[in-house]
């Protein structure tokens, strides 16, 4: 049985070196030709089980000869393990695939495909709500009202949820994607601005403004200059300069963001996304799977229908 | 002495000499300086390389020639080994449909195999039974030359590699020739450990390896009378063993160029000469006697705990201690030795499968000494197999 195994983790390490090679070969014979074995030579499994026994002598003789005598116990629960592993492995590049993280969606776990962590990383909520606890991380769109949020892009029966914020690395990163995402898939893409930082609560209206005068294609201009350009406070002349870029008139958004209006549907956004549970940006919901930090975009892809 | 022998630093039990000898740094060096000093082929080519490398491979034959007391360096041919000795003579010995060839029924699979093969061409072969310990019995041999007049060669090891028996070689090549049987001696595992003298013997051929007695591997000798080599046919023929050809003819070389097709292994031949000179120097007559004595530790301390191959004086086994136990498996057994105690043994049916199988004899670890084993080794040796059978008992 422990053929099996050498003839495996062997065979991995024979990619690398010849003497594991012959040591690989030694085991495929071991387990496929085990009845030609030569009288000069002794199998490759019974080698390994006194090799061991006799390392084991030397430290201990008690558990060399339980070692020697359950050797085929051993070997069994060894095979058991691997087999576990192959299996835990299998599940893993399963999940990486699917979900961008070995753990499965939106667990942040070490994930040997991705060892930063890079594709789970998010801009903490907590940030913001000096909020310690420990967050929900069941999230669903449920109890959402998503019609509350301005459409970026109106495209098919996909609906993307996307909550970003301007200032934020990953969501930056994210952009991206989902523009890549909305140019080769064209699913609906609804946009939920979460300032993670207070300067930037103004932004969450100029978006509303914008997308409620003009519509989803300034805003995804809006959206597309904030998301490239580090906008970290919004004074007059960042917000200028932001506004001009896209042809819109200060003045008139300087108006529409004073109004009690304005400031309450930000308001009713922000409490909406955290009672939602989000506690990081980026987290997209793609037809209401939740996938929190920077996927790649075959993760996106798959969601959709 | 055992500064020589470099690997032996490693805090190693070498004790599979039989199987392969180590060698001692001045064999070692001589091989470099063939590589280093004159790395040319012999004879070809008019430098002073070349000639300097012919020289030295006349030098090597000659020390082989003292080593065997052989009448002429000319009755010496280098051959890959013993195997390849022991196969030329089989293949070039004129042997007709209905002769017969005589071997006992423990050889080794190299001096079986090449006469198995010749059945093909109608040739018999016999096979002398021995005595139950090992032991050669000189009344039956007689027996069976006078049953079987169409014997035309006798082919025997000289000693033997699972219980070190040296059979009584000088009468047994007196009887044969008397019916003008010519005799082969395969002498893998006595030349490395006895003196060999092949005037005293009267032998006809011999064949022996380089790796068995402390010189390099890939490189053997067979010897021959010249008056019998002259009778032999060229077996592996090429560049070398001719002294001219047209497109449809060919003259041979003498002996012992005849025998030695295309370049041949200088490095292995030169180290090969150091290896005889040190053999010398060391005497094969004291180091069967150191081996005997170490082996009498061996047999004393162990005879009770483990079966024994062959008979249960070490006199006569010499540097070999071949044993297996009930119920053991003798291959586990070896490799825990080596992983517990750094004692390398070899452990199976040694290529005498022949005699393992008509005896009904199981797997067996094999002790085989040479001149660099100590006492202290062999009584650490003791103490580590009784440990092991401890353990597995
Ligand atoms: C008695 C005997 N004959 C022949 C041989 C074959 O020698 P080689 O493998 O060097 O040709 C051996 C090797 O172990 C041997 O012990």
């Amino acid at each position: 049985m422990i053929c099996i195994i050498a003839l495996i983790v062997f065979g991995i390490l024979g990619i690398f070196s010849l003497s594991y090679r012959r040591i690989a070969i030694e085991a495929f014979d071991c387990v496929f030709r085990r009845l030609v074995l030569r009288k000069c030579q002794s199998r490759l499994d019974q080698r390994a089980r006194s090799q061991i026994t006799g390392k084991l002598m030397k430290v201990s003789k008690p558990a060399a000869k339980f070692t020697y005598k359950y050797f085929h116990v051993i070997e069994f629960i060894f095979i058991i393990l691997l087999i576990w592993s192959i299996v835990q492995t299998g599940i893993s590049g399963y999940n990486f695939y699917v979900y961008g993280n070995c753990n499965g969606p939106n667990e942040d776990g070490f994930c040997i495909f991705d060892p930063t962590g890079h594709n789970s990383e998010i801009s903490p909520l907590n940030q913001l709500s000096c909020s310690t606890e420990e967050v929900d991380k069941e999230l669903s769109l449920d109890q959402l009202n998503t019609s509350l949020f301005p459409v970026l892009n109106q495209g098919d029966d996909n609906i993307v949820f996307f909550i970003g914020c301007y200032e934020c690395e990953y969501t930056r990163e994210t952009y991206p994607v989902i523009k890549k995402l909305i140019e080769k898939e064209n699913p609906t893409v609804i946009f939920a601005h979460l300032p993670i930082n207070h300067d930037l609560e103004s932004f969450t209206e100029y978006g509303n403004c914008i997308f409620e005068k003009e519509g989803s294609t300034k805003l995804m201009e809006f959206n597309d200059y904030m998301f490239s350009n580090q906008v970290d406070q919004c004074t007059v002349d960042t917000c200028s300069a932001a506004l001009t870029h896209v042809n819109l008139d200060l003045a008139a958004y300087t108006e529409c963001i004073g109004l009690n209006a304005s400031v309450q549907l930000a308001q009713e956004q922000f409490n909406a996304l955290t009672a939602l549970g989000v506690y990081g940006t980026p987290t997209i919901f793609i037809n209401g799977e939740p996938f929190v930090g920077p996927k790649p975009y075959r993760v996106y892809k798959r969601a959709l229908k | 002495m055992r500064e020589q022998f470099k690997v032996l630093q490693k805090n190693i039990i070498y004790v599979d000499s039989a199987c392969m000898s180590l060698r001692p740094d001045c064999v070692i060096n001589k091989i470099k300086e063939y590589y280093e000093e004159y790395p040319v082929c012999a004879g070809r080519s008019n430098h002073k390389l070349a000639n300097t490398l012919v020289t030295e491979v006349l030098r090597a034959r000659k020390l082989i020639q003292k080593l065997l007391n052989a009448k002429s360096e000319k009755e010496i041919i280098f051959t890959k080994n013993t195997t390849e000795g022991l196969n030329l003579v089989a293949n070039s010995f004129k042997l007709e449909e209905g002769d017969a060839v005589l071997i006992t029924e423990k050889e080794h699979n190299s001096n079986l195999v090449p006469w198995l093969k010749l059945k093909e061409k109608g040739i018999q072969l016999i096979i002398q039974k021995l005595n139950d310990d090992g032991t050669f019995n000189l009344a039956e041999y007689k027996t069976t030359l006078e049953n079987n007049p169409n014997i035309k060669l006798v082919s025997f090891h000289h000693a033997s590699n699972i219980d070190g028996v040296i059979i009584p070689a000088k009468e047994i090549i007196q009887i044969a020739h008397k019916s003008g049987i010519k005799v082969l001696l395969d002498a893998a595992q006595s030349l490395p450990h006895i003196t060999v003298d092949v005037k005293k013997l009267d032998v006809d051929f011999l064949a022996f390896s380089g790796h068995k007695m402390m010189g390099p591997s890939g490189i053997g000798v067979l010897y021959g009378k010249t008056e019998e080599l002259n009778k032999l046919d060229p077996f592996l023929v090429g560049g070398e063993t001719v002294t001219d050809t047209t497109h449809d003819s060919v003259s041979y070389e003498q002996v012992p160029e005849k025998f030695e097709a295309g370049l041949q292994n200088y490095a292995g031949i030169v180290g090969l000469g150091e290896a005889a000179k040190f053999l010398m120097k060391t005497n094969p007559d004291k180091i069967h006697k150191h081996e005997v004595s170490l082996n009498k530790i061996l047999t004393e301390r162990l005879k009770d705990r483990v079966t024994l191959i062959g008979p249960e004086d070490p006199e006569l086994r010499g540097g070999i201690f071949n044993f297996y136990i009930e119920n053991i498996d003798m291959h586990n057994f070896s490799s825990i030795l080596d992983s517990k105690a750094n004692i390398a043994t070899r452990s199976g049916q040694h290529c005498v499968h022949s005699y393992y199988n008509a005896k009904n004899l199981p797997v067996s670890t094999r002790i085989s000494l040479y001149i660099y084993n100590t006492e202290e080794e062999v009584n650490k040796i003791v103490d580590e197999v009784e440990k092991v059978i401890e353990l597995l008992s």
